[in-house]
């Protein structure tokens, strides 16, 4: 019995606390304690020298009226309370991750039907847990979310479909909760697979594990960060590991790939698999083909060897995109047999192929002056790798020499159209007549090149070009935009108009983007007018439907009565085609003074078409050269521009041709190129006019298609893509810009296509974005024991297995009470204190003055 | 058989012979024209498509300097031609070397050279390749004359200047240098390189050979070290003078010092020539270095100078020359100035 139960009788109080009640606070406490030692220095200083009785007896009784006064001064008190103690709050947090429903072995249990067993088992330790905690029940995946307790014990368990396990996230969410209150510890059931914050590779140290039925890249240490948030928690994380060894399962664990490759260069995708139990499964020895396909279809297969102890593989995939643009691409491996899931034998990604240069080959009949002109900007822009074959010298010419005394070469014609063609993106047949040449090989390849692969060819005019040139049987013939008259010339019409001639712009050629050579569409008509003439003309019987005419003859008429097509495009398939039956357009470029003189343009120095250093412009050191102060004529500024025209003319040209993402007057673009389950798919859209203005108020119909599926776990095959068009109409701004937004897609891939009418000409863009599933939850699915336990040694916990029990894990105290009566007893308001006070000076007094001290 | 029988029957049987000779090319003839009509009339639209976009060798018309002429107000062009050399004589060599163009590589040309005169803008941008010789000074083009000139050569234009005068140096290349200093002020002229593109565009050369080798080079003029484009191209070999030849189509001049082969290196640096205006540097793109360096294993023997002797040693046309080949140039004649390296290197 204590002396609090014999005063205030047994129970009545069960805590008690001294305390000071003085009300001059924690400076005059202090001040009063400093003016104590001071009197009490004054005091051994004034009795030095004394005999030591005396000194000792004065001493003490300073001190005994000191510490008297001191004790008025505080103002002690005792504070007795009768308190309860409130039971604080365990958290149990549960896996919810897709990776918690496999099975690990062939017994079926899956790892969260292995959460409940255990709970149901134990449920007399969480009984008596439930004593003095309070139990939380937490599941957590992508986020901590709380669920009944319930919910945990029954024989299904939790329905685990979260994509993702982000323990450091849920242990945050679970302080931040807990933020004020009093936690007791967290007791957390997972495989340990995470793929948050973690086991970021960054954040956590991993060397290859020796020990068997561990992940081949174990963590052995958490990193500083990581450490410190754990220990921030400042709660013992108890950790229950729920995977069991034995995992049968073939998995495409990661994908390394850059975010763009160039077209037509090889490019490598790496990808890492990880396999494990091939032992146990006998599959050992097997040869695994891994295949990486676009769109469905197979691209490159590699292959692996599965060999005994090993766990890791990585296949080096390469291959070469032909086309730009963004494709969706899959590697997947076959499931084997008694794999745990297939979910994880594929992996998606999208693959942006841009164009490092536009490669041109310029094939021409002969050289002219229009060959050279063409030769000349292409050489010089650098945006084009250039690969050209000119006829310098033809069956017909006289051999006055050999060839050895001669720069000629064969015409490679078997590799530049057979083997290398689909490396190109531009064929330009100049005044080239290919029978003579070619057939054999250009004819069987050229249609596929165009239609199916996506080049491009424009054929120019000439003598030995259309059909003065043979082509009218021909199967090119048949992907150009116009067709070409019958070279029967016994019984058939002429093939070539010699009268010089300024062609028009069509009403199509006003608002093309190969005619615009001034924004202003007056202004670019008028240009037009002003260039010199064209010496002749290829006829030809019409245009081709889809193709487009944007030249025409001012007077020659074809056999449909409307004007002669000069310049025709089309797109045919997945290419385009150009057809200008002229091989005159130098004039442009070289600036013939056939066009109207500008007295008041002022005079300006002309500027070489083709990269040339122009004369008369500051020299590296920034001084004008004194070409400068040669006095021009105002000619030269207008035929300057004629000679932009002719550069202006056949850039564009090739750009369009080309199909440079720069000249799309729609296009759709999404904020990202992948996005996670339930994450908001957000695409905007720009519409400009022919003029390359932002075009404001434009309907744009946006279709979203999917295109590839994502296999869930559980299932044997992905689910069939819905092929199910969303279909949504917006209208842009006056910015000539749009967006849409899109929110609870299905994971799978996706190919976005926007629709609109932009000055009476359809325009369409397409855009591919991939939604990720469970994503990297299933790259690797062996639980990681190591990592569960290593967190619960940097928080105070224990690491448990799922055979374990919960019985004996430390948890703090309850340290929030709950007071029912409480008593203060003053000990200092006390008359004994006053008798001391007044005993001690008094006897120090008397004894001074009788001692001698004054 | 008598011989003089024999001889009779076998020129009847001979006579016999030629007429089924004659017969089968007479319908050799017929059929070709109607059954391979295509071909006739493919040639005749050649003949009458895009007639501008034929190589067309415009000759510069220039007045040669009054005082050089010896003629007060005499205004005959640079085409005038060297002493005895007239202007049809010289517009022969150049119908004669585009004949040559024509038969020898698939260029189409317009065989009657041009006269196109600097102050006509119009005319002188239709023709890209212009063509300047003379055997003497001239005067020096005007402003306007130079701003057209200039735009020209900029825009895609070549000049080939050509000296007639037999030597290297002398009044005609006084009046080039001065010409071309005005043209382009940060520019000159250099030496071309052996690798140059120009001595590859069609025929592999050594030699800058024309009429005579006064230089054994020809230099080139480029707007930029980075492009390397020749605007302008100077020969003092008097490449007109081995083209030349008359109506009866004999040559006019002697070739000297190496004779008709030195004539035949002419003709095909004529051939380059026109086959680097039409097609640049072509035969610098990587597919063709291969096959080049393979061929030029071919090696000629090095140039002798040979400069044409003073006025007053000068021969006559057709007469034996009087500088025997390999001897030295006469006195008087500057040797060619050191010349930097040239920027005219191919890519």
């Amino acid at each position: 019995m204590s002396l609090f139960d014999w005063y205030f009788g047994k129970g009545v109080f069960n805590e008690s606390r001294l305390v000071l009640l003085s009300p001059f606070g924690w400076p005059g406490r202090i001040g009063a304690l400093l003016a104590t030692l001071l009197v009490l220095y004054l005091a051994v200083r004034a009795t030095k020298g004394d005999t030591r009785r005396r000194r000792l007896t004065l001493l003490a009784l300073r001190m005994t009226g000191l510490l008297a006064t001191l004790v008025l001064f505080f103002q002690p008190a005792l504070k007795l309370r009768n308190v309860t103690r409130m039971p604080n709050h365990i958290a149990v947090l549960v896996d919810a991750s897709s990776s918690m429903q496999l099975a690990d072995d062939s017994d079926g249990q899956s790892r969260a039907a292995r959460v409940a067993q255990f709970l149901q088992k134990d449920r007399s330790q969480l009984a008596a847990l439930s004593e003095s905690h309070i139990l939380d029940y937490y599941s957590f995946g992508e986020r901590l979310s709380p669920i009944a307790g319930s919910d945990l014990t029954t024989q299904e368990g939790l329905l685990s479909t979260a994509s993702a396990t982000r323990i450091r996230e849920a242990l945050a969410f679970t302080r931040q909760r807990y933020e004020g209150r009093d936690l007791a510890g967290v007791v957390m059931f997972s495989d340990g697979i995470d793929n948050g914050r973690l086991s970021a590779g960054e954040e956590i140290e991993r060397k290859r594990s020796a020990v068997p039925g561990q992940p081949a890249l174990a963590p052995v240490g958490l990193d500083a960060d990581t450490r410190s948030f754990l220990h921030a928690l400042d709660a013992p994380v108890h950790t229950l590991a729920m995977s069991k060894p034995g995992l049968r399962d073939l998995a495409i664990r990661r994908v390394l790939a850059d975010q763009f490759a160039f077209a037509r260069t090889a490019v490598e995708i790496e990808a890492h698999i990880e396999v494990h139990g091939a032992e146990a499964a006998g599959w050992q020895g097997r040869h695994v083909p891994v295949t990486l396909r676009q769109d469905g279809q197979p691209v490159v297969v590699g292959n692996i060897t599965l060999l005994p102890g090993q766990t890791d593989y990585r296949v080096t995939l390469p291959f070469t995109p032909e086309r730009v643009g963004k494709f969706l691409y899959d590697i997947s491996v076959p499931p084997l047999p008694g794999e745990a899931i297939t979910a994880n034998n594929q992996r998606s990604f999208v693959l942006r192929v841009v164009r490092d240069k536009i490669r041109v080959v310029h094939v021409a009949g002969r050289p002219t002056w229009d060959v050279r002109f063409l030769r000349g900007l292409l050489k010089h822009d650098p945006n084009i790798d250039l690969v050209a074959f000119f006829i310098l010298r033809s069956t017909y010419d006289s051999e006055f020499s050999s060839t050895e005394e001669t720069s000629l070469i064969p015409f490679p014609c078997e590799e530049l159209f057979q083997e290398q063609l689909r490396s190109f993106d531009l064929v330009i047949l100049h005044n080239f007549n290919y029978s003579a040449f070619c057939s054999q090989y250009l004819q069987p390849a050229i249609v596929p090149f165009v239609t199916e692969w996506g080049g491009a060819v424009a054929m120019l005019g000439g003598d030995l070009s259309f059909s003065s040139g043979g082509y009218y049987s021909s199967e090119l013939s048949q992907i150009m935009p116009v067709v070409l008259l019958p070279d029967d010339l016994a019984s058939g019409p002429l093939l070539v108009s010699a009268d010089p001639f300024v062609p028009r712009l069509t009403p199509a050629g006003r608002s093309h983007v190969i005619t615009a050579l001034n924004l202003d569409v007056r202004e670019n008509a008028a240009h037009w007018d002003s260039l010199p003439a064209l010496d002749g003309l290829n006829l030809v019987a019409r245009a081709r439907p889809p193709g487009t005419v944007l030249l025409a003859h001012p007077k020659l008429k074809d056999d449909s009565g409307n004007p002669m097509p000069v310049l025709t495009v089309a797109e045919i398939g997945r290419g385009r085609t150009l057809a200008l039956q002229s091989d005159s357009t130098w004039h442009w470029g070289f600036g013939a003074g056939t066009g109207r003189r500008e007295a008041t343009v002022p005079s300006r120095e002309p500027r070489a078409p083709h990269g040339d250093a122009a004369p008369g412009t500051a020299s590296p050191s920034g001084v004008a050269s004194p070409t400068a102060a040669v006095p021009s004529v105002s000619l030269l500024g207008d035929e300057r521009q004629r000679g932009d025209a002719y550069q202006r003319f056949w850039t564009q040209a090739i750009r369009w041709l080309v199909h440079d993402p720069s000249l799309r007057q729609l296009r759709v673009e999404t904020t990202e190129t992948e996005y996670t389950k339930n994450q908001p798919v957000r695409a905007e859209l720009r519409a400009f006019g022919a003029d390359y203005r932002p075009a404001p108020r434009i309907e744009i119909t946006v279709s979203l298609t999917q295109i590839a599926s994502e296999q869930s776990i559980g299932t044997t095959q992905p689910a069939p893509p819905t092929r199910e068009s969303l279909t949504r109409s917006v209208r842009t701004d006056d910015e000539g810009t749009a967006s849409v937004e899109w929110e609870g897609l299905p994971p799978g891939g996706y190919r976005m296509v926007a629709r609109a009418v932009l000055q009476g000409r359809p325009a369409e863009d397409t855009e591919i974005f991939l939604v990720r599933g469970a994503s990297r939850e299933l790259d690797s699915l062996e639980g990681d024991d190591q990592l569960l336990r290593l967190v619960s040694q940097e928080t105070g916990g224990e690491a448990r297995r799922y055979t374990d029990s919960l019985a004996g894990l430390p948890f703090h105290p309850p340290t929030v009470v709950r007071v029912n009566q409480q008593h203060e007893v003053d000990l200092w308001h006390n008359w004994l204190v006053l008798v001391v006070l007044i005993v001690a000076f008094a006897c120090d007094y008397t004894l001074r003055r009788r001692w001698g001290y004054a | 058989m008598h011989p003089s029988e024999t001889r009779s029957s076998a020129r009847s049987a001979g006579r016999v012979r030629h007429g089924w000779a004659w017969a089968l090319c007479a319908w050799a003839l017929v059929s070709t024209m109607l059954f391979e009509g295509r071909s006739w009339f493919s040639v005749a639209s050649v003949q009458a498509f895009g007639g501008r976009d034929r190589l067309e060798l415009a000759v510069v018309d220039w007045p040669v300097s009054s005082a050089a002429a010896g003629t007060s107000g005499s205004s005959s062009t640079a085409v005038g031609g060297t002493g005895a050399q007239s202007s049809a004589a010289r517009a022969e060599s150049i119908k004669r070397l585009l004949w040559e163009i024509e038969k020898r590589t698939a260029i189409e040309v317009t065989r009657e050279p041009v006269l196109v005169r600097l102050s006509d803008a119009a005319e002188l941008h239709r023709h890209p390749l212009l063509y300047w010789t003379g055997d003497r000074a001239f005067p020096m083009p005007g402003d306007d004359e130079l701003a057209r000139l200039r735009h020209h050569l900029v825009m895609g234009g070549m000049l080939l200047f050509d000296s007639a005068e037999g030597r290297a140096g002398g009044g005609f290349d006084d009046s080039v240098r001065a010409l071309v200093a005005r043209l382009f002020p940060n520019r000159s002229l250099t030496r071309v390189s052996d690798d140059h593109v120009l001595f590859r565009s069609f025929y592999l050369l050594r030699v800058p050979a024309g009429r005579i080798i006064a230089l054994p080079q020809i230099e080139a003029l480029s707007l930029s070290d980075r492009d390397g484009r020749a605007v302008i191209v100077y020969s003092q070999n008097d490449l007109g003078g081995a083209w030349a030849r008359d109506r009866f189509g004999q040559w006019l001049h002697e070739v000297l010092p190496g004779g008709e082969p030195q004539r035949e290196q002419a003709f095909r640096l004529g051939v380059n020539l026109a086959m680097y205006a039409l097609c640049l540097d072509y035969k610098a793109d990587q597919v063709h270095v291969p096959f080049i360096m393979r061929r030029r294993t071919w090696q000629a023997t090095p140039p002798k100078v040979h400069t044409e002797p003073s006025p007053a040693q000068r021969p006559r046309p057709g007469s034996t020359p009087g500088a025997a080949p390999g001897e030295p140039p006469p006195a008087g004649v500057a040797p060619p100035p050191p010349q930097p390296a040239s920027p005219l290197s191919p890519p």
